[in-house]
This record gives C-alpha cells, structure tokens and sequence, in this order.
C-alpha cells in the first residue's frame, strides 16, 4: 500500500532519512518502536496511543508545529488489516510550512479509545467531538465529549463501514413480464 | 384598479372574498427560513435584479409571527425537523409554505441517513420549486403560481388536519 | 446622568435591599435574521455583557463524506459544490487536485490557468456575499444591493461556461468538464475591468463610515497564539498579523507563477478583518487579469486515456477510446491504494481533502478539513466580555458557511 519504511537502521536514500523532523523523533524516542511512511512526499509517522501526548507534546515545542489541522478517525474494516480503528492527525509548522501526519492505532476494536489532545492545542475540541459522533472514537481527558453533528437521541455511528448509507431502499425494480409490458416487482 | 374609469364616482363594487384574496395573495411576506444553498438564491431574488418585491413580497421577516410565507429553502436535517415544526406552527393562519430546490422537496441528490426525504412530512406544502438551486425566475413562478392558487381557494382553508 | 442614577439607586438599596443580578441564557437562532445559515448560539448575559458564548452546530448535517464513499471518484464530485455553497468551484479544485495527486497525472499549463482564473472569479464571489451580509447584519443595506448586483455578472459568466449558475461541477479530473465558450475570455476582461472601480465605491461607503468604524474597530480581538492553536487559517489570521496564504507557502495548480500581494492586519479585530478581505478582492482581480492575459495555448485536458473520457468525436472511429469512455462512466477508472491530504486556500482559510483509496474506483474514506469548522472555534474566544450588538459583528466577521462546517 505506502512504501513502508521500519526503523531498521538501514541506510536508504530518500527523504525520509533526510528529514529532520524524522531525524528528531527518532532521536528522541529512541525506545519507541515508531513506524515512518512516506508517500508522494508526505509523511506519516505510526505511533501507539499511550506515547501520543509526549509525541504531540514533542512536536509542538520542540519542533514548533503550532497547529493541528485536522483529525480523522477512520474505520478500516475493509482493508483487512489487523486493527479496525485508527485516527490520522495533521500538524503544520508555519515557519517552514511543513505538514507532518501522526497515525495512532486504537487498541480496542470495540470500544475505541484515546488520550485527548485539548492540552496541546484547543482546537482540537470540535475534531475530537465529530470522531466520536461518526466514528465512534472516545477521548479521554476531553471538556466535553458529545455528539454534534446528529440529532439527539441518535444511534450508531454513521461512519462506520457497518451504517447503512441510505435511508430508503429503492421500492420497485422494473421487469418485462411475458407480454412484454413492464411491471413494478420487489 | 381599472374598474374606476368604468364606473362613475368612485365606487367599486365586488365581493368581499375577492377583496381579501386580493389583499392576501399580493402582500406575501416570506419568514426567513433560508437553510443552506438555496438561500442564496433566495436572497438573489430579493436582491435588485430579480426584485421578489414587485410580487408582494416586500420585507422578508424574521419573526414568524409576523410572516405568512414560509419558503423552505435548502436541505432539511433530521436535527433541524422539530424546528422547522415549531416555526411553522408559531405562524399565524393563513400560512403557505414553499418547498424551494430539490432537497426541501424530495430529498435531492442526498439519498441518506441524515437527511429528511422532503420536507413534506414535516409540514404541508403547497407549492414545490425544482432545481438545485433553482434559478430566481423558477421561485419568482412558483410565488405566481401561489397567488393563482390563493386566489382560486377558499377564504377558510381546509387545514384542520394539518 | 449620575445625580439621577444615584439617587435611584440609594432609594432601592435602602428600601429594597441590594439587587442581585443573575446570568441570563439567550438563545440566537437556529433561526435568525443574520442569514449566515442555521447556526445556534446560545449566550449567557449578565446585562448586556456576554459572559460565555457556546456554538451550537449540526443544523445542517447531510453526512456528504459517507456519501461519497459509495459513488465512484467522479459521481462523487458534484457533492463537493455543496459543501462550502458561496465558493463551489473552490471545493471542486480541492477535491480534483487529490485524486490527481493520487492518480500521478500531469495536468497541462493551459488548464492550470483555466482553474486559476475561475477560482479567484470564485473568491470574488464569495468575498461579494460576505461583505453584502456582513454590511446588512451592520445596517448598511445599499451595500448589499451592490454586492449582489456585481454578484450577478459574475453568476451569468458561471452559468455560459458550465451551465448552472452555482454548484458549477465545472473541474474534472484530469482536465474540466468542456472547453469553455468563445466569448468567455472578453466577458472576464470586460467583467475585471469594472471591478475596481466596484470595490473603491464600497470602501467610499463603509470604510470612513464612522458608524461602521466605531461597530468594528477595535471589536472583538484576537492574538495570534490563540489563533495558532485554535486551528484558525485564512483572512482571520492574516488579520492577526501572520502573513500564511497557502497559495504563496504551498502553491497548487501554476500559483508561483503569479505577482500578487499577501494582505495582513495588525490587531486581529473586526475592522482588520473587513480591511484584509476588501484587499484580498483587488488581489484576486489582480491574479485574475494576469491568468487573462497570460493564458497559453496547447491542449486543455491532460493526456491519460483511461481517465479522461476522449472527446466525442473520436468515439466514431476510435475503438480503444470508445472502450475507455464507457468504463469510465460506468464502472469508474481505478485509483492507486494510498492516502494523501492536498490543501487549497479557499476563501474562507486552509480547505483540505484527505481522500484513502483503497484501489478501487470508490474512495474509501473522504474527509473535509473545513476552514470554517475550525475557525467557529474563535467564536467563543472572541466574544468574551463583548456586547450582544459585538456578537452579530463577530459572526459576521469569521465568515462561516453551515455548508461546510456541518457536512
């Protein structure tokens, strides 16, 4: 799927070997088993979620990406790999206008749960809330975690591969019968 | 009216059903019930190249008791239902609504959990504008088609059921 | 005044006791005159101060990004015009530069400076809505009259190239939907000629105005941290000072071949806001007249057979391309597994799409990085300590369209 590149200390050259932001995660967590990916020039750094507030807070002192931009949560049923839940984070560096995207994977498929990043950068208040209303994702440490986006009193979590898109399934299906006229069957 | 140049003096005679279906049908004023898309081709309409107002439909108010028009322009939400309810019932008879795009009337081209398919299951409708969004001169028709349609009902609306 | 009051006020202490004040909670909208959609803020008053002031969203929720997982790549590209509704042709750029980052083709010159031309035409249009609304939520209601009649030139140039006059679905993948009509280069011309003197007449009306000054100069600020970490982008936080346009960071689709200025306020308030946007229009005529002029010649769509349907004309002796252009209407064209996020600067901030394929012809998951989603954050920020007639210049002045704040 992405070019994966483990950890191994083996001597590639690419940017992700080059990066310095890479150069210093890997410096400084050096006991953490981090996974970097890199496709079309964008690059993804896979971490476990109990290092996600050190790793943001890391990321937002040290190497000064000062904004979250956005964070997904992502139901990854169909694409058979061992986990089922994971949320994708983005940061930006103003200075150097660099993006960098963080992948934590959430350990329980069935009932997902982060540490809250609101103590590193605030907006991540309504990001937070839309994951758990439509995927499901709880977040640990967040001011108030609800549903925003569907109505009260709603069930399920709309984005997940297992909602049903529609709301109406289409009645009639059009067949020939024998005389040739077209009848409205179920 | 033209009836004076006809008659001597300045008196006009007619029935006072006609009159009140007169006044009703030229001075409809809208609440604003603009949602999403469509309101900005409602607001288009109010503005000065496709003047709703020549129609009658001078303010647009905010207050629905002050209103008699309801255009229901742009996508209902399950969320938003019950408050689209609420503002429907807080105008004062007579009222219409307008069903403006294919969203408030059908459902559109969102076919899915979030959205009420047509507007019509929330409140009774009495015109619906196609389009998506529909062009001014569209929701300019669909208000002459209402002025014919008031002009050819009763004065007492049969909307005990609604 | 103060006799009066006072004595007012020792007759009630004495004979009545002191009066306690307690926290009202008022509730504007889902239904309210400032037509900026169906947002909900519930306010809680002491007097006339806002002491807390929390957004309520969800009004408007149509669940677009679950719906596009179920259409093939380019069904899928319609449900982008409605999302953010004042700039569709923005969100369909957005939108089509990600799959083509997905897909690796290349797209020529010419059609670059297509998309550049009609996505600050669009900026235009938008920026029009706000400063016509922002000005009646004011009570200046010539300016929206105005705006609206300018708005409408651009409407008609709109509805010859693509056939509608809003959600224009125009960009495709690859390319655009058709090459656009003869007249359409000297209808730009004629339509950004007058555009200056347009946006001088609407400064002539409010930025002198006293009125207008004493409501928004110094209303409702915001620091530039505050702005960082609330994930605020665009015109607001160039009004705070910081000069980040991804157009000049990031460029996309042949910017860094264009001269135009950055904008930027000094005090992150109403009026800064209002002076950033006025100025982001007379740069975008700017872009726009140079797109005009420096348009190049050479073929419009890119050359990649198997997404790009092949014009019409090559159907009739051309078997391959017949092949091609049927699966692509009907099964979709195949787009590499992989996940990427392409930023854009819509009018209202940082637009991004990030789009997972799967490598099939759906996309697996889509999400909008909305920039009004994130900059409704300011609003609780900003209107601490404000009054109620501040809060109504405050929304305003954040621009946000419901469309893609609550997908």
């Amino acid at each position: 799927m992405q070019s994966q590149i483990e950890d191994d200390g083996m001597n590639r050259s690419n940017n992700l070997d080059r990066d310095e932001d890479v150069i210093a995660l890997k410096k400084n967590f050096h006991s953490s088993n981090f996974l970097f990916f890199e496709y079309l020039d964008q690059i993804t750094v896979q971490i476990s979620p109990s290092e996600l507030l050190s790793v943001s807070n890391f990321l937002l002192k040290e190497r000064n990406f000062k904004q979250l931009s956005f964070l997904a949560g992502v139901d990854c049923l169909e694409l058979n790999l061992e986990y089922r839940f994971k949320v994708v984070y983005s940061l930006l560096d103003f200075e150097r206008s660099k993006r960098i995207r963080l992948e934590v994977i959430c350990e329980n498929d069935l009932m997902p749960s982060l540490p809250s990043v609101c103590s590193v950068w605030t907006g991540a208040n309504y990001h937070e809330s839309e994951a758990f209303d439509l995927v499901g994702i709880q977040f640990e440490g967040h001011p108030n975690l609800e549903r925003i986006f569907t109505p009260e009193g709603f069930e399920g979590f709309p984005h997940r591969k297992d909602f049903d898109v529609s709301s109406e399934t289409v009645e009639f299906s059009f067949r020939p019968t024998p005389d040739g006229k077209p009848s409205a069957k179920e | 009216m033209g009836l004076e140049e006809k008659l001597e003096g300045s008196v006009v005679l007619g029935r006072i059903s006609d009159a009140i279906k007169w006044a009703r049908k030229n001075s409809l004023w809208p609440a604003l019930f603009g949602l999403a898309c469509c309101a900005i081709e409602m607001m288009s309409t109010s503005a000065s190249k496709y003047d709703i107002s020549r129609f009658g439909a001078e303010v647009f108010r905010a207050s629905p008791r002050q209103a008699d028009l309801m255009i229901v322009a742009g996508r209902v939400s399950k969320k938003m239902a019950p408050v689209l309810r609420q503002i429907y019932d807080q105008m004062p008879e007579p009222k219409w609504v307008i069903s403006m795009g294919a969203c408030a009337s059908t459902g559109g081209v969102f076919n899915n959990y979030a959205l009420v398919q047509g507007v019509d299951e929330v409140v009774p409708v009495d015109i619906y504008v196609p389009g998506c969004p529909p062009r001014p001169e569209t929701l300019i028709d669909g208000i002459l088609k209402l002025q014919k349609k008031i002009e050819a009902e009763g004065l007492v609306k049969n909307k005990i059921l609604s | 005044m103060s006799a009066g009051l006072e004595e007012e006020q020792n007759y009630n202490e004495d004979t009545l006791g002191p009066i306690g004040t307690e926290r009202m909670t008022l509730n504007m909208g889902p239904q309210h005159p400032s037509t900026h959609g169906v947002l909900r803020v519930s306010l809680e008053l002491e007097g006339e101060t806002v002491k807390s002031c929390k957004p309520v969203i969800g009004y408007l929720h149509t669940g677009i990004e679950k719906n596009m997982e179920v259409k093939t790549f380019n069904k899928a590209l319609p449900m982008t015009d409605r999302m953010d509704y004042l700039a569709p042709l923005s969100n369909n750029l957005g939108y089509v530069l990600t799959v083509e980052k997905l897909l690796g083709i290349q797209i020529t010159r010419r059609c670059s400076y297509l998309r550049v031309l009609l996505v600050e035409l669009t900026r235009l249009n938008s920026h029009l809505v706000w400063l016509g609304t922002h000005a009646l939520d004011l009570g200046a209601m010539t300016v929206f009259l105005y705006c609206f009649r300018e708005r409408e030139k651009l409407l008609k140039i709109f509805e010859k190239v693509s056939g509608v006059r809003m959600m224009t679905s125009y960009f495709r993948v690859g390319g655009v939907a058709r090459e656009p009509y003869p007249e359409f280069y000297s209808d730009c011309e004629v339509f950004l000629k007058d555009f200056i003197s347009r946006v001088n007449d609407y400064e002539e009306l409010l930025t002198d105005n006293p009125i207008f000054r004493r409501r928004t100069e110094g209303a409702c600020p915001i620091t530039k941290e505050k702005a960082f970490a609330l994930g605020i982008t665009g015109p607001i936080l160039r009004a705070c000072g910081v000069s980040y346009d991804i157009r000049k960071k990031e460029p996309y689709s042949c910017y860094e071949e264009f001269n135009f200025n950055v904008p930027i306020g000094k005090n992150g308030d109403v009026f800064d806001r209002y002076s950033v946007r006025i100025s982001e229009m007379r740069e975008s005529q700017k872009i726009a007249t140079q797109a005009l002029e420096g348009m190049p010649e050479g073929p419009l769509m890119s050359d990649a057979p198997k997404v790009v349907p092949a014009p019409k004309e090559q159907l009739a002796h051309d078997m391959e391309a017949l092949i091609h252009h049927f699966k692509i209407f009907t099964e979709g064209y195949d787009v590499p597994a992989g996940e990427v996020y392409q930023v854009i600067e819509s009018p209202r901030g940082e637009l991004g799409y990030f789009i997972i394929s799967d490598g099939g012809t759906k996309p697996y998951k889509v999400k909008v990085r909305a920039p009004s989603f994130a900059n409704l954050h300011s609003l609780s920020e900003i209107t601490s300590e404000c009054l109620i007639g501040d809060v109504v210049a405050a929304i305003g002045s954040i621009d946000i369209v419901l469309g893609e704040i609550d997908r």
